[in-house]
């Protein structure tokens, strides 16, 4: 298992290291550099955009440096200082600067950096209400709903499989499934913003009015929550086939207690599993219903930067969420070893 | 108890019967009997068919040039909000769905963009098959060092979020010349392939390592076949059917992306051409329609409608397709 474990996450790194370095090589061979395509302040000088390139390093070479490497050897330096010359390009000063935490700048937001702009909250503001926690407030608040919906309507249709409220509840899931959030965002805020005008999703902070989240979260929850609903109800209907069941039915065991400590217990594994990537999927899966909701948090600063080709955002965010999903599933693949010790982890695969 | 001993010995009638008479069917035409019968699907294919339907009529079907533009019947209300009296609300019958912000006709649109979406839908899923098949078989079949770093390979296009690749690679190459081709179609296409194919690429290993353990493949080998006979002829033809059910789940996915794509501005390019195969799409009507939502929802309601049975009808179809290719899933999620 320990083997196994740091097998695991040794094999992170050069995942993250090639996922970086797509995601550089592709944002990277766009043509035009990041000032000329700005439709906000057209520089033509290209002074301003020499002094701009140099600001932000881009006039260095995008990988190697070997110009800088021989201009370090021939004045003496020592071999450290070479190598550190020969590394002197854009990709691996990216790559130092984000083991140090240090996401680069924006392109945009005129001398700010990526991590500042993600963890300062807006001015006059305390220092929690930021877009991290903006974002991972709605993904958990998204999680806990599909949970306290998912669970019990899988669990009530599991216990009276091939019943009328069986097959309500498997259908009501399978719609939930099939529509996704990204659809069902449009159609709440034009039947609550629009049409009813209940709801708000303009011109106001979600940190002021808690009930403003509800909906976003909610929209977010449901295709999870219909997932969860009919892995639940498998589960059910799987565990309670088990002899171990019947056992406790035989001793005499109350119905009550059979439900809550055997069928729930056991039929909680597969789904407690299924939440790393839940929630990294609620996570990154946010960023439209972010953008729909006007929800302040990291995804509608990565829409943002799409129309405004702040490729230091871009790159960090996808990082950011490549990151997110791969501990993600590392989490699962750990916690599944433990909650089920018939699955051996250390196998091939 | 005593009338059970000679029933052991000679079976009862039925149960001859399915022994003798009835015709051997394939697995396949097996798993259609059972498809055809779970109804949920079958309106789902019926849904799907008829969208097919009109991507391919979409010139015959639609009563105006998608990128005609009316002037002076700019914001014609839909049929259901008509109303005679009011200027703001004036309906044209030749405008089923009313008109657009400039004057063109949102019927006749949404019949376009069914165009791009189906296309959107089912064209990479040709090339997420091909791709992901050979190399989930290679990597499945040959094993080793292969295997190793064909896997680590998807490992790495798996660490991103589908939709996030999407997005950078299509803002990145918009204004390359595969960016301009067919205005976007072509890279929306590409992107989506490259995305894609690993989870295909992964299902399919894990078929193939189940299945080459198998005693026919066991005999197949011990008769002299070639690795090349053995993967084809009994490798793949029992690896097919979760990769079936796999495409039902893929085809959705790529039309929900191209409506997300779209719908953030980045899909498929504006045109004013007026002969352009692929002028709009379900995501760019959905764009459109969130502007002009208050004013005029059919613009908005009519998109969504469309992506909305074609999601719900893929899911009933996916889940009717795994539970007819693989009886002893059935139910499971």
């Amino acid at each position: 298992m320990s083997q196994y474990l740091v097998r695991r996450v040794l094999w992170m790194i050069p995942t993250l290291f090639f996922v970086t370095l797509i995601t550089f090589v592709i944002m990277r061979s766009t043509p035009g550099g990041p000032w000329d395509t700005n439709p906000d302040s057209r520089q033509n000088d290209p002074r301003i955009q020499a002094a701009l390139n140099r600001q932000f390093g881009l006039d260095k070479p995008l990988y190697f440096n070997p110009d800088k490497a021989e201009k370090v050897a021939a004045e003496g330096g020592n071999p450290i200082q070479i190598t550190q010359a020969f590394f002197d390009g854009q990709y691996f000063n990216f790559i130092a600067n984000l083991t140090q935490g240090k996401l680069g700048p924006s392109y945009r937001y005129r001398g700010r950096q990526v991590e500042d702009i993600l963890l300062e909250p807006s001015p006059g503001r305390p220092f929690y209400q930021n877009r991290v926690v903006t974002t991972f407030v709605l993904g958990l608040l998204a999680m806990s709903m599909a949970l306290a919906i998912g669970f019990p309507l899988g669990l009530i249709a599991g216990l009276k499989q091939n019943t009328p409220v069986d097959n309500v509840s498997l259908l009501v899931a399978t719609i939930g499934y099939g529509i996704p959030s990204f659809i069902l965002g449009i159609l709440f805020i034009y039947v609550f913003a629009v049409w009813l005008e209940w709801i708000k999703v303009l011109n106001f902070d979600y940190w002021d009015n808690w009930t403003a989240w509800l909906l976003p979260a909610l929209t977010l929850a449901i295709p999870t929550s219909a997932f969860i609903a009919r892995l639940t109800r498998t589960s059910v209907i799987e565990v309670m086939r088990q002899d171990y069941i019947r056992t406790a039915r035989a001793k005499g065991l109350q119905e009550r207690l059979v439900i809550f400590r055997h069928i729930v217990r056991n039929a909680l594994i597969p789904v407690v599993t299924y939440l790393g990537p839940a929630l990294a999927g609620l996570v990154t899966g946010s960023f439209i219903i972010e953008q729909q909701f006007s929800v302040n948090g990291i995804g509608v600063l990565f829409v943002e930067s799409i129309n405004r080709r702040d490729y230091g955002v871009i790159l960090s965010l996808t990082l950011f969420y490549a990151f997110l999903v791969a501990f993600a599933n590392l989490g699962v693949d750990i916690v599944y070893g433990f909650l089920d010790p018939r699955i051996k982890v250390g196998g091939k695969g | 108890m005593s009338s059970q001993a000679p029933a052991i010995n000679k079976p009862s009638a039925p149960v001859q019967e399915a022994f003798s008479s009835k015709k051997s069917r394939s697995l396949y035409a097996d798993a259609w009997q059972r498809l055809i019968k779970n109804r949920a699907s079958v309106g789902g294919m019926l849904v799907v068919g008829f969208f097919v339907l009109v991507a391919i009529f979409a010139p015959l079907l639609a009563p105006h040039p998608p990128q005609q533009t009316y002037s002076g019947k700019t914001y014609l209300a839909p049929f259901w909000a008509s109303n005679p009296n009011d200027p703001t609300h004036a309906y044209d019958p030749s405008f089923p769905l009313g008109t657009d912000t400039i004057g063109r006709d949102v019927l006749s649109r949404v019949i376009y963009g069914t165009r791009t979406s189906i296309a959107v839908g089912f064209i990479p899923l040709t090339v997420i098959l091909l791709v992901g098949m050979t190399i989930g078989m290679t990597a499945g079949f040959f094993g080793g060092q292969t295997d190793n770093l064909l896997m680590r390979l998807t490992d790495i296009v798996y660490a991103f979020p589908d939709i996030l690749f999407f997005i950078i690679m299509i803002t990145a190459l918009r204004d390359t010349w595969i960016g301009g081709l067919l205005n976007g179609f072509v890279l929306l296409f590409v992107s989506l392939a490259i995305v894609n194919w690993t989870g295909v690429a992964r299902l399919m290993r894990g078929q193939v390592l189940a299945i080459k353990e198998r005693e026919y493949v066991e005999a197949a080998r011990s008769i002299g076949s070639s690795n090349g006979r053995i993967m084809v002829r009994h490798v793949l033809p029992n690896s097919l059917a979760p990769i079936i059910v796999s495409a039902a789940f893929i085809v959705p996915a790529a039309i929900l992306a191209e409506a997300i794509l779209g719908y953030l501005g980045i899909g498929i390019r504006p045109t004013t051409d007026p002969n352009a195969p692929f002028p709009t799409s379900w995501g760019t009507l959905l764009l459109d329609g969130r502007a002009a939502m208050s004013n005029q929802p059919a613009m908005l309601i009519a998109p969504l409608i469309c992506v909305t049975s074609v999601m719900l009808a893929f899911t009933f179809i996916g889940d009717g397709l795994r539970d007819a290719l693989d009886p002893m899933m059935k139910g499971r999620t």
